[in-house]
């Protein structure tokens, strides 16, 4: 009878685990399990198919005896009997049957007891064989938030009752009404009523008639759940007309689950939505669905069909309608608190497929708790922003601090979402490095805010945010090992974080080392897949922008060595993708942007030669892309910049002439743009730099008034740019730089008395944005700059001035000076002097020098 | 009742401490009032409606013992034997049923009580089932216990694996497979 006769043990293994697979995975389990042996294959087979086929054998009860036909149960009456009970009085009644307090006759402690008897006509002989069995599994239940089924037995009649403990109390609306319970009360009331369904599910119960008056509250605040599995009695199985109609019989339809309503298989899930409809009756004071008519039809369309309104618009629609009718509304809560996560919460517990619910009571109570404790709910997991909003919240610090911390933990955050959206087998880990994340930006939070408590710019407390950054990163890379995806993502959050710390090509933090570091990981981590040539596309773009940006940082930092070969790989990487996929305009403009980034770096390293002919690689790109869409701004901006670049390349290499020919190209092209269009910073600031350079090219070529007429326009573009946007510090650098070189022009050309109006605009514009931000080495090397041109300029005052007057410009002078080799020296000192401004250090110490020991600290007012 | 109702609970927690017997004391009370609940459900005259067993072992433990003083273990071993036994009362009364309607057969009478033809339907596929299980028994005798605390004493999966003395995935498990090989033994049986 055993089929092939082969091992039992093993065909059953086999078949239990298939059994445990869906069914679209089976086929492929037992090709593997049961490879190379038919026999076993067979027998697996048939029993699998034993078991869906004959499944109802078991689900019916096993053949036995007839039930007897109950007669109907006398009405029980006061002092009557039933089983050893003796009835007190009827304490009310329900759709299955009247509710008597009873005591035990026999018993010397005259304990109270709630004894519950099925109406006659509603118990038919199914139904007193469900009672049956399901005293026994709801008598096992001891849960002190659970009232307990004592005992139960048929009455000489054939009648089912059911005893249990008796409760006195208030119903759970009726409580926290009269009492107008706080929400926090009323959620806390919810987490152990929670709690008490949990441990019932544990134990293989579920209720079904979840209702608030199946929750009474005792007087010292604790509830209490009634009538544990006793629903299960009353709710046969049939087609699902009948089922409905007794749902509407037995059951309170207004909170049927969609599942109890339209005859599905009833789990804990079930449970669920039924919690979740008295949370949201518990917090708004409005049912989410009112049956009105009691016709099948209606019940079904309304629980299965209609969306309810969120908790917090029912709740306002109730208050405003209490507020109207004056009467008094449960109003302990309001509309607002609702809104967001509990809102959330209460639509994820009644949603009306089962398996979009919480999976168990236990996430429900756990997402109540973490509410309480202002942490994110589960419920309303998966955006960014709603995250950013619970630190802030909990922390209470800025919003500003909160955008900064966002805008950093981005890539972590996002790599972690991303994960977490994935299949079902990896959300253990996903909430583990959710975790981490959140341990993360709490101490971001806690130290930043403290931090920046303490600064006048926030500049230090970033790079705090930039260490924990990379501290956590380091963590996700030792587990990143087998992930692919995660480890590209881990890579570009590396190079994020090097961008804040010192990306030359956006507002950064100054940290070179730092930057270096971060980068070399983002390299380390994609760099072997990408040798080993089995590397997608993904990767290969994600390591050629690493190894470009890279070689910008280093050559910021003075490593140009370092710099060229980094740019270089990032460039081969480019060409690769480009020539893998031609007609790809986005591959197309990516490598003309390698090629710029080489070409600068080239120009850094004093190769200006190479540079060049870098840029007319990129120019060429650039044109064969402007044939195909002459009006692409884009593109023409980019060949602005490119003709910007090659001019400074032509100027590094001596070719003046030729350099402001090309200067002109560029004024050319970002003229044209900023008439298109007036409004782009963007556009303008380009602008402002090509007129900056050509007036420096103009000093150079001993041009002083083009210098000045150019250094005049650019000044126009600046001023535009810093009143539209006053919060860009580069527009305001910028305009200070051209009264700067405008007032340094003025000194040779008018002497001291006109070029002291400019250089005094300079460093009013210098001030406040060193003041927001000391270790700022451009501002600071420009300012130190300034100090010294201011000296001379009293240098100048001095000699021209009588002699009571020059001996004050003179000292005046001195203090420029000191002023001015102080902040060089600070700078030289941190490695932040770089080239050109060797000479202006050069010329402040030797001023001070002449100044003698008698230098004041400060220079006094002017 | 008073008197076999504290006997068994003290009986029954006796057997669970490790008392064997306990046990043998235990099984004849136990026996005993089953079959009188049987009996006493089998004189009703005209039954429609099928009674689930399991409900009479119910019956049997709510009249026998005093829920208070025992716990979820406690009943669950007291469900195990009950199990047991009421496999034996069905069998027993299918096979006099299947007996009687044969020599009605015999005799050829047309018209069959009512009782007879209700109660008799389901009954080659107890007998059936009472067969296949002492197969399985011979293959694998925890499964086939199992089977019979699930299958007729109406045990929950913690209350089998507390009565087994296994763990709730196992008796899961076990249950599965075991009816996929059962169904698959009674079909032909319950074949016209």
């Amino acid at each position: 009878m055993t089929g092939s006769g082969s091992d039992w043990g093993r065909v059953k293994a086999i078949l239990a685990d298939a059994l445990e697979r869906p069914l679209e995975e089976r086929e492929a389990f037992l090709d593997s399990a049961c490879r190379g042996d038919a026999a076993l294959r067979l027998e697996v087979d048939a029993l699998i198919l034993a078991e869906r086929e004959e499944w109802s054998f078991f689900d019916a009860p096993p053949p036995g005896w007839a039930a007897p036909r109950p007669e109907p149960l006398a009405d029980a009456r006061e002092g009557s009997r039933v089983g050893p009970y003796e009835i007190l009085r009827e304490l009310g009644h329900g759709g299955m049957g009247q509710v008597y307090l009873a005591r035990r006759a026999d018993d010397a402690f005259q304990k109270k007891v709630a004894i519950k008897l099925i109406r006659p006509g509603m118990a038919g002989e199914e139904t007193l064989a469900r009672f049956r069995t399901e005293r026994q599994i709801s008598a096992a239940l001891e849960h002190p938030n659970i009232a307990r089924l004592l005992d139960g037995g048929t009455t000489e009649t054939g009648e089912p009752y059911f005893v249990m403990e008796y409760v006195e109390g208030d119903n759970l609306l009726d409580f926290c009404a009269q009492r107008r319970l706080p929400l926090a009360e009323r959620l806390r009331l919810f987490e152990t009523i929670c709690a008490a369904v949990e441990y019932a599910h544990r134990n293989l119960v579920v209720h079904r008639d979840i209702k608030p008056s199946n929750i009474l509250v005792a007087e010292d605040g604790a509830p209490k759940l009634l009538d544990f599995g006793i629903a299960k009695l009353l709710d046969p199985e049939g087609t699902v007309g009948d089922r409905t109609a007794t749902v509407m019989r037995v059951l309170t339809p207004d909170y049927a689950s969609p599942e109890q309503v339209r005859g599905g298989p009833i789990t804990t899930a079930t449970d669920i939505y039924s919690l979740g409809i008295v949370l949201y009756q518990l917090l708004s004071g409005r049912r989410p669905y009112h049956v009105e008519s009691g016709e099948v039809g209606e019940l079904l369309r309304v629980v299965c069909e209609r969306d309810p309104e969120r908790p917090s618009t029912a709740a306002a629609a109730a208050s405003a309608k209490a507020s109207e009718s004056e009467t008094d509304a449960d109003s302990a809560v309001l509309p607002r608190h609702l809104r967001g996560d509990l809102d959330a919460i209460v639509m994820k517990a009644i949603r009306k497929e089962p398996e979009r619910r919480y999976g168990f009571v236990g996430e429900l109570a756990d997402d109540i708790r973490r509410y309480l404790d202002a942490q994110p709910v589960r419920a309303r997991r998966g955006t960014l922003s709603y995250r950013a909003g619970k630190f802030v919240r909990r922390h209470r610090v800025g919003l500003v601090a909160a955008a900064v911390v966002a805008v950093a933990l981005a890539g972590g955050v996002v790599a972690t979402l991303r994960e977490a959206r994935r299949a079902r087998v990896a959300e253990a880990r996903a909430q583990r490095r959710f975790e981490d994340v959140r341990k993360l930006a709490n101490s971001f939070l806690f130290e930043f805010h403290d931090a920046i408590r303490g600064l006048p710019g926030a500049t230090a407390a970033r790079a705090l945010l930039v260490k924990r950054g990379l501290e956590y990163l380091d963590g996700l890379a030792q587990e990143s090992a087998g992930d692919r995806e995660l480890r590209r993502e881990l890579s570009e959050a590396y190079q994020k974080v090097g961008d804040v710390a010192g990306n030359p090509y956006q507002e950064n933090l100054g940290d070179l080392k730092g930057a270096i570091d971060s980068y070399v990981k983002a390299i380390a981590l994609l760099e072997p897949i990408v040798a080993s040539g089995k590397a997608n596309d993904a990767e290969r773009s994600t390591l050629a922008n690493a190894y470009l940006i890279s070689g910008g940082i280093r050559v910021a930092a003075g490593d140009v060595g370092g710099a060229i070969p980094s740019s270089e790989k990032g460039l081969a990487l480019r060409r690769e993708l480009a020539q893998s996929s031609p007609g790809d305009t986005r591959r197309m403009t990516e490598l003309a942007q390698a090629w710029q980034f080489y070409a600068f770096n080239l120009s850094a390293a004093g190769r200006p030669a190479e540079a060049y002919d870098a840029l007319l690689k990129q120019a060429a790109i650039l044109k064969e892309r402007l044939a195909a869409a002459p009006t692409d701004r884009n593109l023409r901006r980019g060949l602005g910049n490119n003709y910007y670049l090659t001019a400074a390349a032509l100027s590094a290499r001596g070719s003046l002439e030729e350099a402001s020919h090309v200067y002109e190209e560029a004024a050319h092209v970002d003229e044209k743009l900023v008439d298109e269009d007036p409004t782009s910073v963007l556009f303008r600031r380009d602008l402002a730099w090509v007129l900056m350079d050509l007036g420096n090219l103009d000093v150079s070529r001993h041009a002083p008034s083009e210098a000045m007429a150019n250094y005049r326009l650019a000044q126009e573009q600046f001023r535009w740019i810093s009143e539209a946007d006053p919060k860009n510090a580069d527009g305001k650098v910028g305009l200070a730089m051209t009264h700067q070189n405008v007032g340094r022009l003025l000194l040779d050309a008018e002497g001291w008395a006109a070029a002291h109006e400019d250089l005094e605009k300079a460093g009013a514009l210098y001030r406040p944005l060193l003041q927001a931000d000391p270790s700022n080495a451009w501002v600071g090397g420009l300012m130190a700059e300034l100090d010294l041109d201011l000296a001379l300029t009293e240098d100048a005052a001095a000699k021209a001035a009588p002699p009571p007057e020059r001996a004050a410009r003179q000292e005046r002078a001195c203090g420029f000076y000191a002023r001015s080799t102080e902040a060089f020296t600070r700078l030289s000192t941190a490695g932040r002097l770089h080239g050109i401004r060797e000479s202006s250090f050069a010329r402040a110490r030797e001023g001070s020098a002449r100044c003698g020991g008698a230098v004041p600290s400060s220079p006094g007012p002017p | 009742m008073e008197q076999p109702e504290r006997e068994v609970t003290a009986l029954l927690r006796d057997w669970s401490g490790g008392d064997r017997d306990a046990l043998e004391r235990l099984m004849p009370l136990v026996y005993q009032e089953l079959r009188r609940l049987a009996a006493s459900y089998l004189r009703v005259e005209r039954p429609d409606h099928t009674l689930q067993p399991t409900a009479l072992v119910h019956e049997a433990y709510l009249r026998l013992v005093d829920q208070r003083g025992v716990s979820w273990q406690n009943r669950a071993h007291f469900f195990g034997i009950a199990a047991q036994m009421m496999r034996r009362i069905l069998v027993d009364h299918a096979r006099r049923r299947q007996a009687a309607k044969r020599d009605a057969t015999a005799l050829r009478v047309q018209a069959m009580s009512a009782e007879g033809e209700e109660a008799s339907v389901r009954d080659p596929e107890l007998l059936a089932l009472d067969q296949a299980l002492c197969g399985l028994e011979s293959l694998d005798a925890r499964q086939a216990r199992i089977v019979e605390l699930r299958f007729f004493g109406g045990l929950t999966v913690e209350e089998t694996a507390e009565v087994a003395g296994v763990s709730s995935a196992t008796v899961k498990r076990e249950w599965r497979t075991a009816r996929a090989w059962l169904a698959r033994e009674i079909r032909p049986a319950g074949a016209p």
